[in-house]
């Protein structure tokens, strides 16, 4: 493993891929989304609207690492500047379809009032175990609340909760401080909450 | 648990549970979540359920690249090159 200058750890096999490419080996182009593809199409699929987005976004983003790869200088992990790149390709198409401007989430209105309904225990689900309760309808309901987050939001929930991104990595990917990443998580897994309270309370 | 206590420390602390969660607090400010945390039953409730909404959404199964996906980004290699 070679030390990054700043976080993380440039793993030996994406450090010889940079090589290779910057070599001029474009055969290892094709090793680079082998290997990166599972991962963008997934990231796509949590943060775009349709199956279809997620598809243009891996698209566009490969484009852009092609094109910008020989420049990569290992200031952060190969995997986390091709998220870099996802993350930017998808404001760009948010910017490009004219989205409306989303509304913020407030904490206010996240806060459970204490005197208008009290609940005092735990509600069973909090205490099931994950493999319980995570069938093909409760994931889509969480995709669907997560869809419905505003994208600045999104985005944090997917890298920190779902991406296995630490606080500073998500901060550097997305270009925010670490107390705004906070923040946006905070607020993002309550929303996220909110809705899966309101799916077991109305359960038949 | 005492249900009757003042709950003017719980949009303070509420504020606080996912940096508590993920161990981002100091010692002391984690002392004070946890203190008000086994004497306010309402947090404690949004507590777990914030957690295992956290886990839920952690274990969600990634889907297969779709092979016609694959296909145009070799493609794209191949004639972008």
């Amino acid at each position: 493993m070679i030390k990054n200058n700043t976080q993380g750890l440039v793993p030996d096999e994406d450090q010889a891929l940079i090589d290779g490419i910057k070599r001029g080996e474009t055969g290892l182009f094709e090793t680079l989304v082998d290997k990166y593809s599972p991962r963008l199409y997934n990231f796509g699929l949590k943060i775009c609207k349709s199956r279809e987005d997620a598809e243009d976004l891996v698209q566009e983003s490969f484009i852009n690492i092609f094109r910008y790869v020989k420049d990569f200088r290992q200031e952060a992990s190969l995997k986390n500047w091709m998220y870099r790149i996802a993350a930017s390709v998808c404001w760009k198409m948010k910017r490009k379809t004219g989205s409306i401007k989303e509304k913020d989430l407030s904490l206010e209105e996240l806060m459970p009032d204490h005197h208008a309904s009290p609940e005092q225990v735990p509600p069973a689900w909090a205490h099931e175990p994950v493999a319980q309760l995570l069938n093909q309808e409760l994931s889509g309901q969480i995709q669907n609340a997560i869809s419905r987050l505003p994208t600045p939001y999104r985005l944090v929930l997917v890298l920190r909760d779902m991406e296995g991104f630490s606080t500073d990595e998500t901060a550097d990917i997305l270009s925010i401080t670490p107390a705004n990443v906070k923040v946006r998580l905070h607020r993002a897994r309550l929303f996220v909450r909110d809705d899966l309270k309101e799916y077991y309370e109305h359960r038949p | 648990m005492n249900t009757d206590h003042n709950h003017d420390m719980c949009k303070a602390y509420f504020a606080k549970l996912s940096e508590f969660i993920d161990q981002e607090l100091g010692d002391d400010v984690c002392r004070d979540i946890q203190k008000h945390l086994e004497s306010c039953g309402c947090c404690n409730a949004c507590l777990e359920t914030l957690k295992k909404t956290i886990q839920l959404c952690a274990n969600i199964k990634d889907k297969p690249v779709p092979s016609e996906l694959s296909r145009k980004l070799k493609h794209m290699i191949r004639h972008r090159i």
